[in-house]
């Protein structure tokens, strides 16, 4: 009978040390990512949808919380950003002006914008049949850098797969040091959340990112959620050949309706 | 000497036999459906995306990783809770486990030894399994690299490359982790086993509530109590297919399922301990 | 350390047993010495299985207590296994094994490692050595029987309990089983607690009996006690009526029979004083017999008696 006992004892023992092993990590998670001061040498980029919902209805910045989206890039300090659902080219203009001298502004269809502090940023040049893309060169510290941002459809695969293939592909024609590609893709490819036995033509999106992530590396892969409360749909590729020192969502950051995080990169080129 | 005993009755059964017959039987419709689909999907005239799904990646390691997959998920556990609601609900009700406790053997090495044995037998499962996909893959299928991108099957995040030999070594290493996999739904139908009376309530309801949980696991909607289901974690050994292994995450997801598999098994044990075989 | 001798191989005080609201077992009290022969008898559900679970360790006392060897079996179940072995019915096996396998690996789960002439002479003691290399799916009840008693024989134990052990054996093989437990006492010093509801199988081999109904002891004691006050004296008269009233007078307890004859208890009266009471009442003796009854016919009437009793 103590023998039996002792099994029992053991087994339940065996069980609750695997657990703490296996558990722990969730128990005490990793603190969330915090952008800190950038090693010398990397390019930070920010990718924000700095838009918002209510009552179902989507919408872009809102005036009020303009200065409040400066002040996270200013903090920030990015050498690039890209913005989506920024309402017109005044506020693109006046985004600029808040972060102060050396900063530039292009705007696309949609809200698109990119900003450059003390880059040599080219005109923006639009993607054939995308309606919110761009593709912008610029010169950083001597490097020939070509970016491309986009903001996909939020609501049918197929028009995503295309508007993320064209703009991927229009990037790729770009000869450059570094190739980015940054923006609200509007897929969520995570393996936890595609695990649904009900879910429809996730497997399009699954091959759109794919598309991208087969000649460019996806810099905050695993760093979780992105918009909403759940769902990973902001992204940053960089050319396999550059180095991520860091990058990740920065939680905090939303105001008012907003329902994105910035998400932030350094690379190291 | 008692596992001799186990061990020979379980030689004796029809259940091995049955098992590889029903991996084969598996693995046969695999590869029709395996043929089908890389037909179907790349043969054809398919309309124009930027997929990089081709005829290329389609051969024996991909197939025998996918076959291997499905059946770890739906063919193993069902042959695992089999085995392990047989074991104790089979001899209580056929009156053989009083014959067994009628000899100067405690119940602690009598559920010890029908849990190794039934441990056992599911690993060389496990290892006939991976061995007759690999065979049947590289000979029927072909040979080549193995190339991973994700996909309905969620094998992977992200595109993922090996070479030919270093795919057969992780499905070498695939082997005893997903052996170790097996080892909650086997612990788990022994739960059940020891709380019925006939082997076949014992299967059906273990192998009923194993599908639920594995539904429940995949369904978005409750993503929640997905840490809470050993079925969340039983592909774990998929992270052994990347190119750089997430070791850590792989460990930290394996003691998952040894924790569960242990508190099933303590479960069962306080059960079989304290009850009465009357 | 079991020293043989040291505790009486089987020790039952007031022992009860409930399944939810049903009374398995109710006081009941039995002490098996070593070397003895002893029968639990009863109707089907009297609590015969019951009881012999208790001893085996697989079911515990809700009240009152039993010891094996001065163990608890619920609790000491594998110390007790290694001097006493159980043989339940239906003889439960395992059916893809040989006889032979049956017997000599159920013997090594214990530790034990016998040898194959052991194992064969085990098999040919209960008249199974032909059938040593087949399949016990193959073997009928009453084989399945046989090698049940086999495979209990080895390792030998000090105590052995035998579930309705001969159920499905025919007349000549339950002289055969009542013949090896025999010597078995005699060789070995065998102690045998067996379970049967038909006393006219074990009521020649047992040296006692405990009989139960409904789960409560009804007898305990050899089965010649049974037969204690149980003999009478049936008798016959020209005019029955006239005889019963005439013994009725004297104060002795008559019961009619069925055949139009009278029955009373066998020391009531001598044949002389018989004859003369009759006469006395106007009427003459006809026939006198001494009545002994079978120990089934004592058992049954005990039984019926019993049920009659209980409200």
């Amino acid at each position: 009978m103590g023998r039996e006992l002792a099994l029992e004892l053991a087994l339940f023992a065996g069980a609750l040390v695997s657990a703490l092993f296996g558990y722990g990590g969730q128990l005490f998670p990793p603190p969330p990512f915090e952008p800190g001061a950038r090693e010398d040498g990397t390019l930070r980029v920010v990718t924000w949808n700095v838009g918002g919902a209510r009552g179902g209805e989507l919408h872009g910045l809102r005036d009020a919380d303009a200065p409040h989206v400066a002040s996270v890039l200013r903090a920030l300090a990015p050498d690039v950003a890209v913005l989506q659902e920024v309402g017109s080219r005044a506020a693109a203009d006046e985004l600029a002006r808040a972060l102060g001298s050396g900063w530039e502004a292009r705007r696309g269809a949609g809200g698109l914008t990119v900003l450059a502090r003390e880059a040599e940023l080219d005109r923006a040049r639009r993607v054939r049949g995308v309606g919110r893309a761009l593709v912008v060169e610029l010169r950083w510290r001597g490097l020939e850098v070509a970016l491309a941002g986009v903001h996909a459809d939020a609501f049918d695969p197929e028009e995503r797969n295309e508007e993320v293939g064209r703009t991927a592909e229009r990037l790729f024609d770009e000869r450059a040091d570094l190739h980015l590609l940054l923006g609200d893709l509007n897929l969520d490819v995570d393996l936890d959340k595609k695990r649904d036995l009900f879910s429809s033509q996730v497997h399009l999106d699954v091959e759109t990112y794919n598309f991208v992530a087969d000649r460019l590396r996806d810099a905050a892969s695993g760093r979780g959620a992105t918009a909403e409360p759940d769902r990973r749909l902001d992204y940053v590729f960089v050319s396999r050949s550059a180095r991520v020192e860091a990058a990740g969502p920065w939680k905090g950051q939303r105001v008012g309706t907003m329902d994105h995080d910035p998400v932030v990169a350094d690379v190291l080129p | 000497m008692t596992l001799r005993l186990e061990g020979l009755r379980l030689w004796r059964s029809r259940q091995p036999a049955l098992a590889l017959g029903a991996v084969a039987f598996f693995l046969a419709l695999m590869l029709l459906g395996f043929y089908t689909y890389a037909q179907s999907r790349t043969g054809g005239s398919a309309e124009f995306r930027y997929t990089y799904e081709n005829r290329s990646y389609f051969n024996g390691l991909t197939f025998a990783l996918y076959a291997f997959y499905f059946g770890f998920v739906l063919v193993l556990p069902i042959f695992a809770a089999t085995e392990g609601g047989a074991q104790l609900a089979g001899d209580t009700g056929g009156g053989t486990l009083a014959l067994l406790l009628s000899r100067p053997v405690s119940k602690a090495r009598l559920f010890a030894t029908k849990f190794a044995l039934a441990a056992g037998y599911t690993a060389a499962l496990v290892g006939a399994f991976l061995a007759l996909a690999l065979t049947v893959g590289l000979l029927l299928v072909g040979w080549g690299d193995l190339d991973l991108y994700p996909g309905v099957l969620q094998m992977t995040d992200r595109p993922q490359h090996l070479t030919q030999s270093e795919g057969l070594a992780r499905f070498a290493l695939a082997w005893p982790l997903a052996s170790v996999g097996l080892l909650a739904p086997l612990a788990f139908s022994f739960l059940v086993s020891v709380w019925t009376r006939s082997a076949v309530n014992a299967v059906g309801t273990a192998v009923a509530l194993y599908l639920v949980m594995y539904v429940v696991a995949e369904v978005h909607f409750f993503q929640d109590l997905r840490p809470l289901l050993f079925t969340s974690y039983l592909t774990f050994w998929r992270e052994l297919f990347r190119e750089e292994v997430d070791w850590p995450t792989l460990a930290r997801d394996g003691a998952k399922l040894l924790a569960f598999t242990l508190l099933f098994l303590a479960l069962a044990f306080r059960r079989f301990r304290r009850r009465e075989e009357a | 350390m079991d020293a043989p001798g040291d505790f009486a191989p089987v020790q039952v005080v007031g022992l009860g047993k409930r399944f939810g609201r049903r009374r398995a077992l109710d006081g009941v009290s039995l002490e098996v010495g070593a070397g003895e022969i002893v029968a639990l008898v009863g109707p089907n559900g009297s609590g015969k299985t019951t009881l012999m679970r208790v001893l085996a360790g697989l079911a515990r006392p809700s009240s009152g207590e039993a010891r094996v060897f001065g163990r608890e079996p619920f609790r000491e179940r594998a110390q007790v296994m290694r001097r006493a072995r159980f043989a339940f019915a239906p003889p439960a096996l395992f059916p893809g094994l040989t006889a032979r396998e049956h017997v000599a690996h159920l013997a090594a789960v214990g530790g034990a490692r016998p040898g194959r002439a052991e194992v064969d002479a085990a098999l040919e003691l209960v008249g199974l050595a032909e059938r040593a290399r087949d399949r016990v799916r193959t073997f009928s009840f009453g084989m399945r029987q046989r090698l049940a008693l086999a495979q209990s024989l080895l390792p030998r134990p000090e105590l052995l309990v035998l579930d309705e052990p001969t159920d499905g054996l025919d007349p000549l093989a339950v002289l055969e089983l009542r013949a090896i437990l025999l010597r078995l006492r005699e060789e070995h010093g065998l102690t045998v607690l067996l379970s049967s509801h038909l006393l006219l199988e074990v009521g020649e081999l047992v040296d006692r009996m405990l009989v139960l109904a409904e789960g409560r002891p009804l007898f305990w004691g050899a089965p010649a006690e049974l037969l204690e006050g149980a003999e009478r004296i049936e008798l016959t008269a020209e005019d029955t009526g006239l005889a019963r009233a005439a013994l009725a007078g004297a104060g002795v307890e008559v019961e009619e029979r069925e055949d139009g004859g009278l029955s009373l208890p066998a020391q009531a009266l001598t044949l002389t004083d018989a004859a003369t009471l009759l006469e006395r009442g106007g009427t003459r003796l006809a026939s006198f017999h001494a009545r002994r009854p079978s120990l089934e016919q004592a058992l049954l009437a005990r039984l019926r008696a019993a049920r009659e009793e209980r409200p």
